[in-house]
């Protein structure tokens, strides 16, 4: 009697679970079905704050980037083109950057865009009550000036190529400055972008509307939904069953399980991975000994087994346009033992290794791997797992052996690399070694006026890094947006960017 | 009136506990390597000059000295103003708010459905203990438990996506009061999974409980009397085995208030648990310690109720 009375409670709990399934409301099903609407994008991060002088989160610049504008922006090969300005030009002696505003561009209050919001905007940056991060890239700056509404002028104290590469960053994005005079940064999400702020609810989601009068063309979504859904999993099981139109991936192992009804964009990104060796401690004050690490490693390896074979191999040069031999300048083969055994000269050498735990998927699976591929040489790896803010402390002292990163790419070789190895640099301390021969190449690119250098020069920069070997560079994810077949012209570039939203449409 | 002093007892004691909470949250926050600026910029806090860390310093409102800090919330909490989250620059009350209610909602409905069931397999098993329904309840029970939250979550939500075509929760959430249906269907399931473990938990529980009391003598005396056995069963010996029962649901429903992470986090629900992670991340001071004193509190209601239950239950536990 007892176990029909049970085995009726469960009959009844399942045909309530069964008819509350049924009811599931629209909001949570099929957007890829809807031909209306706007575009709902999964992602596992937030919007967490809104204005793009101190944005560093990921989420929160590729948000913004569709807010605000830059006054210049790189393409997929990482060349300069027109943003805000619809052409520049730079003086002769490298010291003035002129630019010419584009005509007729408002900010979503309505307000018309004039030199002075470029003024207001770069003098804000520079000023160091505001914190922003990209302040240290504009150091060569002493003036910003109006001299019309079209026109702005940036007056340099030496001839530095890298600003107009800063300028494409969301840090250095054009403000209203009546936002700026009235300190409504952090609520007023003002720019003059594609897509408007229309609301967000706080780790839910963002909602976008298109800005109808943009400059560069209205965008043919009517907006864009980012939702914030923390497991990637569940991120591509919402794809599968319909819930979104489109998915940013970054964990590898859930990326190599995308497949089937959805559709794969993929770039590679401009972070790279790679192995810090503090050479201001012995024995890696040693160049063999760094070299015989850096010859040791195979980078296929560690891609195939930390990342499943999503990610590229890759030199110290990430930016886009340069195609570079990888280990061009390693006195040996990557992977070949007995080199790199020579090198170290039949020593054995213990290292910690500093490993951020939580930070990104697959630190501990590099850790592992590097562990086991250097121990054939002879040099013993301790992992040393740390939180991520611990990681941070201790590898902005370079209170570390050797320590696994996950360091951010520019689209200027100089940029990403002068802040680290440079005469001065802001990193130096956690670069872990003073090069002089690759501070030297750095300083001539910095005092180029090229807009981008040129081939020659950053592969003469990237053989002179391997072969320093201060650090080993190992490989690049690949930045993955997922999304529905019927969505189109929807892709990710290697900084992140979802600009394509802009021209993207949904059959 | 003994039951009004002692609710007033635990209320005093409540204060107590919820100020060393006050003190020990915001104690170890502080004892925690690294601030808010590397939390929130990481790396690239490296890049700031000593003027514009001390610029974030003033802006995360962590310039002032610990002691003076603390005063500052304590006086501010006390004032019924939690603060503003300095990540979100959203009032501290305003997300608790919001992130409760899901909790809330989430830990009832796991309780729900998990006690009951716990409940009935527990008696279900001690019915005949040593056969083969009690050793099949049991493995169930042990899996139950063995299997990870996260594991079950993750398989539920992956079956459902892929063979069902169906996600419980896209990412934005139908409160009871938007849609009774929609928020049921985003809810049933991440509470059908919590509800495994608190079942197995409770049917473990009552197992043991129920096979204490089946053997005393008053139940020997009952049985003797001719009493029907399901009369037995569930009017004498449940009834007497349920205060570890109802201190076994009401230390499962606070633990389920505290903040269901993994869950919330897999099927994206924005409960107190993800709130809670999320600020403990990004060191957002505010809300972590408000969350933290308001766990603390319904933790102790929780138990407080489940006294006075006892004494429902058992009027022997008021005279002690």
């Amino acid at each position: 009697m007892f176990r029909h009375r049970l085995l009726r409670a469960f009959a009844l709990a399942g045909a309530v679970s069964a008819v509350v399934a049924a009811c599931s409301p629209a909001g949570s099903g099929n957007a890829g079905k809807k031909s209306h609407g706007p575009l709902v994008v999964a992602r596992t991060v937030d919007l967490d704050g809104l204005d793009p002088a101190v944005a560093t989160a990921f989420g929160t610049v590729q948000t913004l980037q569709l807010i605000f504008d830059t006054l210049l922006r790189t393409d997929a090969d990482g060349r300069l083109v027109p943003g805000l300005a619809k052409s520049w030009e730079t003086s002769k002696d490298g010291r003035t950057l002129t630019f010419h505003l584009q005509q007729g561009v408002r900010f979503h209050n309505g307000d018309a865009l004039t030199a002075d919001a470029v003024v207001a905007t770069l003098d804000r940056v520079r000023d160091e009550a505001t914190a922003s991060v990209v302040r240290s890239n504009l150091l060569a700056v002493t003036k910003v000036t109006a001299p019309d509404p079209n026109t702005a002028v940036i007056k340099l104290s030496h001839p530095d190529g890298s600003v107009l590469h800063t300028l494409t960053l969301t840090g250095t994005a054009i403000l209203d400055p009546a936002d700026i005079k009235a300190g409504r940064l952090a609520q007023a999400a003002n720019g003059t972008g594609p897509f408007k702020l229309a609301g967000r609810t706080q780790g839910q989601k963002v909602d976008l509307t298109a800005n109808s009068a943009y400059f560069g063309g209205a965008p043919k979504l009517p907006g864009v939904e980012f939702r914030v859904i923390p497991d990637e999993n569940s991120i591509l099981a919402g794809l599968r069953a319909g819930s979104f139109d489109a998915g940013v991936l970054t964990d590898p192992n859930v990326v190599a399980q995308a497949h089937g009804g959805v559709k794969i964009a993929k770039t590679p990104s401009m972070a790279y991975h790679a192995l810090m060796l503090n050479g201001r401690r012995k024995p890696l004050d040693r160049l063999p000994v760094r070299q015989a690490i850096a010859c040791a490693i195979d980078r296929k390896q560690v891609v195939d087994t930390a990342v499943a074979g999503q990610g590229t191999v890759t030199g110290p040069i990430t930016s886009p346009g340069y195609h570079l031999s990888p280990t061009d300048g390693l006195p040996c083969t990557p992977g070949d033992a007995a080199a790199a055994k020579k090198l170290l000269g039949g020593t054995t050498v213990d290292l910690k290794m500093l490993v951020m735990s939580g930070g990104y998927a697959s630190a501990v699976n590099e850790a592992q791997n590097l562990q086991a591929q250097l121990s054939k040489i002879g040099v013993k790896l301790t992992i040393d797992q740390q939180p991520t803010n611990v990681y941070v402390k201790r590898w902005s002292k370079a209170d570390f052996d050797v320590a696994l990163a996950l360091n951010g790419g520019m689209s200027s070789p100089y940029l990403m690399y002068a802040r680290y190895f440079g005469d001065g640099a802001s990193l130096a301390k956690a670069a872990g070694l003073d090069s002089p021969p690759i501070a030297k190449l750095l300083a001539q690119a910095g005092a180029s006026t090229e807009e981008r250098l040129s081939d020659a020069t950053v592969a003469q920069l990237q053989r002179t890094m391997l072969q320093q070997s201060p650090w080993v560079w190992l490989f690049t994810d690949n930045n993955v947006v997922a999304t529905q077949p019927n969505v189109k012209g929807l892709g990710i570039t290697a900084d992140n960017s979802l600009r394509s939203l802009q021209s993207a449409t949904r059959g | 009136m003994t039951a009004l002093r002692a609710v007033g007892g635990r209320v005093a004691g409540l204060a107590g506990t919820l100020i060393g909470v006050a003190v020990v949250v915001f104690a170890l926050l502080r004892l925690l390597p690294g601030d808010a600026i590397d939390a929130n910029l990481g790396t690239q806090a490296g890049l700031l000059t000593a003027g514009q860390r001390a610029a974030l310093r003033r802006y995360y409102g962590i310039d002032q000295s610990v002691p003076h800090q603390f005063v500052t919330w304590i006086g501010q909490v006390l004032h019924g103003n939690l603060g503003v989250s300095v990540n979100s620059g959203t009032d501290v009350a305003t997300l608790l708010g919001s992130a409760i209610p899901v909790t809330v909602e989430l830990a009832v409905l796991a309780t729900l459905i998990g006690a009951p069931l716990g409940i009935a397999l527990g008696v279900l098993a001690a019915g005949r203990p040593g056969g083969a329904r009690d050793l099949g309840v049991q493995s169930a029970g042990l899996l139950g438990l063995a299997l990870p939250e996260f594991v079950l979550a993750s398989v539920v939500v992956a079956v459902l996506g892929a063979v069902f075509r169906y996600f419980p929760s896209a990412g934005t959430f139908v409160s009871l009061s938007q849609s009774v249906g929609g928020n049921l269907s985003q809810m049933i399931y991440p509470a059908l999974v919590l509800a495994v473990g608190l079942a197995a938990t409770v049917m473990r529980t009552t197992r043991s409980a129920y096979l204490d009391v089946a053997r005393s003598d008053f139940v020997r005396t009952a049985r003797g009397k001719g009493l029907f056995p399901r009369r037995i069963r569930w009017r004498h010996v449940l009834r007497n085995s349920s205060v570890p029962i109802v201190t076994m649901v009401g230390i499962q429903f606070g633990y389920l208030l505290g903040g269901t992470v993994v869950i919330e986090q897999v099927f994206a629900l924005p409960g107190l648990g993800r709130l809670l992670l999320n600020a403990i991340l990004q060191r957002d001071y505010a809300v972590v310690q408000s969350a933290v004193l308001l766990i603390a509190t319904g933790f102790v209601v929780v138990n407080l109720a489940v006294d006075l239950i006892y004494r429902a239950l058992d009027p022997r536990t008021a005279e002690t």
